[in-house]
This record gives structure tokens, C-alpha cells and sequence, in this order.
């Protein structure tokens, strides 16, 4: 448990746009354990995807080093799976073949594929729309398609881009609860997962960590929690709840700080 | 009556229509035959070059021009497309040189592809590939330029090499681009035939009307004028067939979400 999954050293990363360079990630040093939950909070546009994209490897830092289970990162992160904020499914492929997509290019035999991929469609609940097409389900369900697609090639990190934002609450309550339940399951806990989010609430009930950035200039760390919640956590006790409560007031405070400071 | 049924009347209908009035304009010299014909000796004329036979060979000829300017430039187009759009080194030299030979009034190239290519189906295949490359490359190289960053982020992070993302994801998502494109480039390819005989050759469609032309006979003009149509418009049909095959995904995605808006 006590290995690190993750570890970024010193890491900047800026982009050129019109008005200059513009530093989306300044100077930021992270690490994570294996089998953590942690989620990256920060105001929208703070640089928190760029930190994403690095661990992913469709980044590269400009200075600075990634490392992924203590080996520095070069070219795409093979040990990661990543969830996309946008609906990333292929609209041509049916709802079976999407799950299995990534088992296919690893050119595992069609028919083992997609007996796994009924398998997670089942534990998904979506076993009935399995040939169907991404356009004929809903937005939660189509989430859940892209967690199965996600899960299913058994990697170590799973990295998370507000995959929820585009929910209405209620669906996106239930999908957090799936996900924790996925994430739980695991033997071992061994998973690790780095959730972006801009939403306080949401990071305090999915994550064992929350790491706060600020956006100004570029995402630089600014606090780190630890949430020694129990699980399960229900969304309506945890308010009642007085660690909750003073966690809250954490966050908020810390990212009240960062809307006033000067861009 | 359902709403095909009735649309397929009123088509009926204007045709009718318009082709009687042609004939009746003509017949009382209120336009002159010599020059604008009349429907029924067309009908006629066509009937009797099919009855003689003679017909089908040049048929046969401009359509295996136009198939193989098809093939050809669609494969080129598709090819340099592709390529240049997962290339943003090569579309950034080559740019400008498209541009120019893109410019470049192809018509005016036929005498030079007959001198090149002398008289036989060749020098039309060329013009045909020369119209054709171009409107496939460029929906083919927008297309691919145009796919959702996102779906090739999910496949390159779901383990996706290169030969499979093409494959998988730029493909499919560039089909529906491409495939109106070589819609447009049968006709083009069509184009590139007649006018092609039409510089100079001794066989095909685009023959037969510049011969007729040169006896001003009216009527061979329309009636090639009318076969050529019919033909491209069958063939146009068969395309349209794979096409909605092709894109099933794509057709009921549409229906479901627009088809109550379309049809109340």
C-alpha cells in the first residue's frame, strides 16, 4: 500500500496562445499511493486537465519529471486508462463493441473479448442495450458504457476528467456510488484513481485525498487533505457530519482564496 | 394518399408538364425545332439508337472512363488526404502547391492530356482524375483534420497504434465526408469523360454528341444529353443504396433525433 502510483517532481508545462505563453502548470510536485483515491480540486480553467494530460503522457512537461509506479514516464501512459469529460464512444460501434474496443486493439480473440465484455455489461446493468448504438442510450448510461470501457483492461491508474459534469445531479449521485462500489471491489484496493473535479461536494465524498490547486499562475499546489470519512458515504448523512463539515469549510475557504486572487 | 405517394405525383406531374410544353412550343414554332427539338422526336431518336445497338458500345466506353477516373482519383484523393491530414509537416509544405494546381482550370488541360495520353480512353481517364482528386482530397484531408480530438485521445489511451486509429476511429468518422465528395466526383468523373471525347476520339457518348453537333442536329444533342443524365442518375441511385448501408449507424441516429421535428 505503501508504493507510490504516481509522482510528479517539479513539473511546469505552459501553452502558446495568442496573447503569449501562457502557464497553465507551474512548479508542481504531487505524489500518489497505490490504491488511493485522490481528486485534483481546483477552479475551472486552473490547469487541473493539463496535470491529467501529463500523467496521461498526451502531455509532455516542459521541465520537470513524471514518474508512473517509479519508472519516468515517455510517451503515452500504458499503466493508465482515461475517462474523458466529453462522451468519447464510438458512435459506428455498437454499445458491446465500444466496452471491448480496448481488449480488441490489444487484439485479444473476439470471442473471449466479448464474453468479458457481456460480463461488464451485466455488472453494469447494461447487458439489455448491448447492441445497440451510443445514440440510442442516455447520458448516464453512456457513462457507465465508458467506465466498463475504462475497467475492463485491468490497469493499475484510472484517470478521471469531471466525467460526471455533464449529469443531471441525481444520475450523477448514483453514478459516484457505482464508481466507488467499481473502485472498492477491486481485491486488494490496488486501483488508483486521479479525479479531476471543480465540484467541492463531489471530491469530499468519492476521494480518500483532495488536493487543492490554484490557477493563478498556472496550477500550483496549494493545500493537500486527507478525508478519514467511512465508507460507504451517503451523500445526505455526510452532511450532518461535523469532519464533513469542517473539511468543507477547508476547501471552500481555499478556493475563495484563489477566485480573489489577482489573474 | 401517404406523403411518398403524393410527392411522386406531383414529380410526375411537373415533368409532364414541362416536357409538354417543350412540345408544344416547338410544334407551333413559337421556338424553333431546329434548334430546341421536341421531346417526342428525342424520345424517338433514343429508341432508335438503342434499337440499332450501336448505342451500348460508346455507353460502355464513357462509362469505363468515368469508372476508372472514379477509382483512380477517389484513391489518389483519399490517399493524399489521409496522408496530409495525420501530417501536419507535409500539409504545411505541400499546402500551397495544392492550392495553385487546385486554381488551375482543368478543362483547359484536355488538349494537353490528348497530346499526352493520345486519343483512346487514357487521355479522358486523366481529365476525369484531374477534376475527381481534388474534391475527394479536400473533404478527405478536412475530414481527417476534423475528427473529434477526443475520440483519438480515448483510442491512443485505450492502446490504439496508428494503422488502428485510421482504422477504427478517422475512417469511420471521416465516411460520411468522403462519401459525399464522391458523390459530387461521379458526375465529375462523367464530366471529365464526355468532355474528354468530346476534344477528340472516335467512341463514347461525348463522340456521338459532338458529331451530332457538327451536322446541327439538335435532337442527337438531346438525346445524348438525355442518356448521359439517365445513366448518372442510375448510377447515383446504386451509391446512394451502399451509402445508406454503409452509414446505418449514422441514418437512425438522425431519424431518432430529428425525425419527429421533420415529420409532425
Amino acid at each position: 500500500m505503501s508504493s507510490v502510483a504516481i509522482c510528479l517532481k517539479n513539473v511546469s508545462r505552459s501553452f502558446v496562445s495568442r496573447n503569449g505563453n501562457v502557464t497553465a502548470v507551474r512548479n508542481l510536485s504531487l505524489q500518489l499511493g497505490a490504491g488511493r483515491f485522490v481528486s485534483l480540486l481546483g477552479m475551472s480553467g486552473c490547469g487541473k486537465s493539463t496535470v491529467l494530460n501529463l500523467t496521461a503522457g498526451l502531455l509532455t512537461p516542459d521541465e520537470g519529471t513524471v514518474e508512473i509506479r517509479g519508472e519516468p514516464l515517455a510517451g503515452l501512459n500504458r499503466h493508465a486508462t482515461y475517462l474523458f469529460q466529453h462522451d468519447v464512444l464510438l458512435p459506428w460501434k455498437s454499445i458491446l463493441e465500444n466496452v471491448i474496443f480496448g481488449l480488441r486493439l490489444a487484439d485479444a480473440p473476439r470471442v473471449a473479448a466479448r464474453d468479458s465484455g457481456m460480463h461488464w455489461l451485466n455488472r453494469m446493468g447494461l447487458a439489455h442495450v448491448a447492441a445497440r448504438y451510443p445514440h440510442q442510450l442516455s447520458g448516464g448510461m453512456r457513462r457507465r458504457v465508458a467506465l466498463a470501457q475504462n475497467w475492463i483492461l485491468n490497469r493499475p491508474l484510472i484517470l478521471m476528467d469531471e466525467p460526471f459534469s455533464a449529469l443531471d445531479v441525481h444520475t450523477r449521485l448514483q453514478m459516484e456510488t457505482e464508481l466507488t462500489a467499481l473502485w472498492q471491489a477491486d481485491a486488494g484496493q490496488t486501483r488508483t484513481v486521479l479525479f479531476v473535479t471543480h465540484d467541492l461536494e463531489e471530491s469530499i465524498r468519492l476521494s480518500d485525498e483532495v488536493i487543492v490547486l490554484k490557477s493563478s499562475p498556472g496550477a500550483s499546489l496549494v493545500a493537500h487533505y486527507e478525508v478519514d470519512l467511512p465508507r460507504p458515504r451517503d451523500g445526505i448523512a455526510l452532511k450532518e457530519n461535523s469532519q464533513y463539515r469542517a473539511l468543507y469549510r477547508a476547501l471552500w475557504n481555499d478556493l475563495q482564496a484563489d477566485g480573489r486572487s489577482p489573474q | 394518399m401517404s406523403r411518398r405517394a403524393r410527392l411522386f405525383s406531383i414529380r410526375l406531374l411537373l415533368t409532364v408538364a414541362i416536357l409538354a410544353a417543350w412540345q408544344w412550343l416547338s410544334s407551333a414554332h413559337i421556338i424553333d425545332p431546329f434548334f430546341f427539338s421536341r421531346p417526342g422526336d428525342i424520345a424517338a431518336r433514343i429508341y432508335k439508337m438503342f434499337a440499332a445497338g450501336a448505342v451500348w458500345m460508346h455507353l460502355a466506353v464513357t462509362l469505363e472512363e468515368a469508372f476508372l477516373a472514379l477509382l483512380l482519383g477517389s484513391t489518389g484523393g483519399i490517399a493524399a488526404g489521409f496522408l496530409l491530414g495525420r501530417s501536419a509537416f507535409l500539409s504545411d509544405v505541400l499546402e500551397p502547391f495544392i492550392q495553385v494546381l487546385n486554381a488551375l482550370p482543368r478543362v483547359v488541360l484536355a488538349p494537353l492530356f490528348l497530346l499526352w495520353f493520345g486519343l483512346g480512353i487514357w487521355s479522358k481517364v486523366a481529365l476525369g482524375v484531374s477534376l475527381v482528386f481534388f474534391i475527394v482530397f479536400f473533404s478527405a484531408w478536412r475530414a481527417v483534420r476534423d475528427v473529434e480530438p477526443a475520440l483519438i485521445h480515448n483510442a491512443l489511451m485505450l492502446g490504439a497504434s496508428e494503422r488502428q486509429l485510421i482504422a477504427h476511429v478517422i475512417l469511420p468518422s471521416a465516411l460520411s465526408a468522403i462519401w459525399a465528395s464522391l458523390n459530387v466526383s461521379l458526375g465529375m468523373a462523367m464530366v471529365g469523360a464526355v468532355v474528354g471525347e468530346y476534344l477528340g476520339a472516335s467512341r463514347g457518348i461525348g463522340y456521338l454528341i459532338a458529331q451530332s453537333e457538327g451536322l446541327f442536329d439538335s435532337t442527337g444533342v438531346f438525346a445524348g444529353m438525355a442518356v448521359l443524365s439517365l445513366v448518372t442518375v442510375c448510377v447515383s441511385a446504386v451509391a446512394g443504396c451502399i451509402e445508406r448501408w454503409a452509414l446505418r449507424w449514422k441514418a437512425s441516429a438522425e431519424i431518432e433525433t430529428q425525425g419527429s421535428q421533420r415529420f409532425p
